[in-house]
């Protein structure tokens, strides 16, 4: 069969041993660095294969991108049929992960996940063995959603609480089964705790001050007010900071004020030495920086002579 | 091939890349040290302007400008709104030293109460500050010609610009900043008596057609044409404030009755010169808007100060004030002032009528 395009092989590997083009444009480079790679066959516009496992058998692209990693012993097939399919397994005895969607990503951490697929633009899926024994009631009798941090560890909270941050409200909408996890990138356990220890809380007063009376739901916010006020205060600044690019990233206000209120409190009427030493920052201005910035501070502000 | 990299660097190429979590810090994979968020000093720009705005005191962005790097280069670009008011004195150098360390602002308020500021500090914000929107430079007498010709080349996005008390100012430079700064709204010109002329307002006319706010206060050489014209040139105007203007006549406000359907604000103080005419024309227009000429029309006038202006008579008033329910003339929330002219005491508004509307009892004569 004639090759439209240019031919170009690169073999790395002992049995590394044919390559074929026929795209237009098709461009195939190959780099096993396993013993038994056998073929890589391109037929839509760009086909790559990379191979670093032992016994990677075959990768076969028919649209327009399709890669597949695979890091695990006995992967067997990747194919890939929509825009992209992109699959990593981490586990032993994974076998088939297929794509149909517009984005299909797999990710088992598991031993005996056999197959995951998807037929919709998005899904994601955890396997029992992650879920944590914790399960909170519903604050508003509803069901409870599991949420799964930046570091593996999972997490059980309410449908009420976790709506009160935006990004995970949207992302609720999207679960259609209890077994499905919610991945909240960027967010560790312990921060993602003290979240929902946060959300909890809020969506649990919100709950009970339904239907109440003005001056009941006043006396509920005061209350509230000064919980939140406690539960800051039993935090480190380290955790507080956490706790506040976490809120900031999910967009739950209540908090983000809160923390930003707690901060201004520790900042208020401080010299930037002092600042310094509340949020643990070392100073890192030139000398001629330091000289400049202090000659501004000196001379419009109360910095330096706080008592002014 | 990535960039001509080696394949076995590739791995720990893209582990260097990721960003770890505070609970992983310095426990990046075999591709060394991952970049990390390390704490506070660290803080995102938004996060960090939200603390020293919740802190109130504008003299916390300098104090937190000096504490690191990170906090420096995170305010001078994400403070975007500063007031200088605080400062009582050497404002004028302050500015001029803060001026290229926040570019980004877009609110800068350097009212004064003993004037400090000079062209040289407008010079300096208008060289480095260009997003530029609202900027209050009331009462700086010190200011010439010199600040409104930077502003007009250097702020071109300005829509709020307050020179109230800037007396020294010519209206050829407010010809030439309204030359250049059309997406003005709000323009407070209150005691720029040089610079407001009817050539002046001619201008604004012409170049700002979407003002909706604008103050000419004492500024006693504006005449109906100046006037006439801002009528047919801005549609939009809320609100205009010519107290002290001594030479409008009718011929102003009925211009803007016709003109301004959107008109919610009149200040008339001391124009007296003003007759039962205008009033009528105020009341007419609201009866046309009734009939659909504007149906975006919904609430018309809900400020009137007709105080001082002697030759107005109670029934003319009288019909503004049935027009415009809004136009009040009870104690505590009066928004139809009267003040000075005693033969309008039997005015009253709806609330005389109708006690439920102002929400209280109250007497049937509301008039002072």
């Amino acid at each position: 069969m004639e090759a439209v395009g240019e031919e170009k092989g690169a073999t790395v590997a002992e049995e590394g041993k044919m390559m074929k083009e026929q795209g237009e444009k098709g461009v195939v480079a190959s780099t096993s660095e396993a013993e038994k790679e056998k073929m890589v066959e391109a037929k839509g516009e760009k086909a790559v294969a990379a191979s670093e496992a032992e016994g990677g058998k075959m990768v076969e692209g028919q649209g327009e991108k399709a890669v597949a990693t695979s890091e695990a012993e006995d992967v067997k097939m990747v194919e890939g049929k929509g825009e992209k399919a992109v699959a990593t397994t981490e586990a032993e005895d994974v076998k088939m992960v297929e794509g149909k969607g517009e984005k299909a990503v797999a990710t088992t951490e598991a031993e005996d996940v056999k197959m995951v697929e998807w037929k919709g633009e998005k899904a994601v899926a955890a396997t029992e063995a992650e879920i944590g024994t914790s399960e909170p009631k519903d604050v508003a009798g509803g069901r409870l959603i599991t949420l799964k941090s930046s570091d593996g560890k999972v997490h059980r909270a309410s449908v009420a609480a976790a709506q009160l941050s935006v990004i995970l409200s949207g992302m609720i909408e999207e679960v259609v089964t209890d077994d499905e996890v919610v991945i909240v990138p960027l967010v560790d356990g312990p921060t993602l705790v003290t979240v929902l220890e946060y959300c909890t809380k809020h969506a649990e007063v919100a709950a009970a001050a339904r239907g109440t009376s003005a001056v009941a739901f006043a006396t509920a916010s005061k209350a509230l007010e000064a919980w939140d006020r406690d539960f800051l205060d039993r935090l480190t600044m380290d955790a507080l900071h956490d706790l506040f690019v976490a809120s900031n990233f999910l967009e739950i206000q209540g908090l983000l004020n809160a923390i930003a209120q707690k901060a201004a409190d520790v900042i208020k009427g401080k010299t930037t030495e002092q600042i310094r030493d509340a949020f643990n920052i070392v100073n890192d201005l030139t000398p001629e920086q330091e000289a400049t910035a202090a000659e501004l501070r000196r001379k419009y502000t109360w910095d330096y002579h706080p008592e002014a | 091939m990535v960039s001509g990299r080696p394949h076995g660097e590739l791995d720990s190429w893209f582990k260097s890349l990721m960003v770890t979590s505070s609970s992983e810090r310095g426990q990046a994979g075999s591709g060394g040290p991952a970049p990390t968020l390390t704490g506070w000093k660290d803080l995102p720009m938004e996060l960090l302007v939200r603390i020293i705005s919740t802190v109130g005191d504008d003299r916390m962005v300098i104090v937190a400008s000096g504490v690191c790097t990170g906090w420096r280069d995170a305010l001078g670009w994400g403070v975007t709104n500063l007031s200088l008011t605080w400062c009582k004195l050497s404002m004028n150098n302050l500015m001029i030293s803060l001026a290229h360390k926040f570019t980004k602002l877009q609110v800068l308020t350097l009212r004064q109460n003993k004037p400090q500021l000079e062209d040289s500090a407008v010079e300096a914000v208008a060289n480095y500050c260009h997003d530029l929107r609202e900027l209050d430079l009331s009462r700086s007498f010190r200011l010439s010609d010199r600040s409104l010709y930077a502003l007009a080349h250097g702020c071109p996005r300005l829509t709020r610009l307050n020179i109230s008390g800037c007396s020294s100012f010519s209206d050829t430079a407010l010809i030439y900043l309204t030359c250049r700064c059309k997406n003005l709204k709000c323009l407070n010109l209150c005691g720029c008596v040089k610079a407001v002329t009817d050539r002046a307002l001619q201008a604004i006319a012409q170049n700002c057609g979407q003002l909706q706010s604008l103050n000419l206060g004492w500024c006693d050489d504006v005449t109906d044409k100046g006037v006439t014209s801002l009528a047919s040139g801005c549609p939009d105007l809320r609100a205009v404030d010519l107290c002290g203007c001594v030479l409008i006549t009718d011929e102003s406000v009925v211009a803007l009755a016709n003109g301004c359907p959107h008109l919610r604000s009149l200040g008339l103080y001391f124009c007296q010169n003003i007759t039962d005419r205008a009033m009528y024309s105020l009341a007419n227009s609201r009866v046309k808007s009734k009939r659909g000429r504007w149906d975006a029309v919904k609430d018309g006038l809900a400020n009137l100060n007709i105080s001082q202006c002697t030759a107005l008579t109670p029934p003319a008033v009288q019909a503004v004030c049935d027009s415009f329910p809004a136009l009040h003339t009870c104690p505590e929330r009066h928004s139809l002032i009267i003040s000075g002219c005693l033969s309008l005491t039997s005015v009253h508004c709806a609330c005389a009528l109708h006690p439920h509307r102002a929400g209280r009892a109250l007497m049937a004569n509301h008039a002072y």
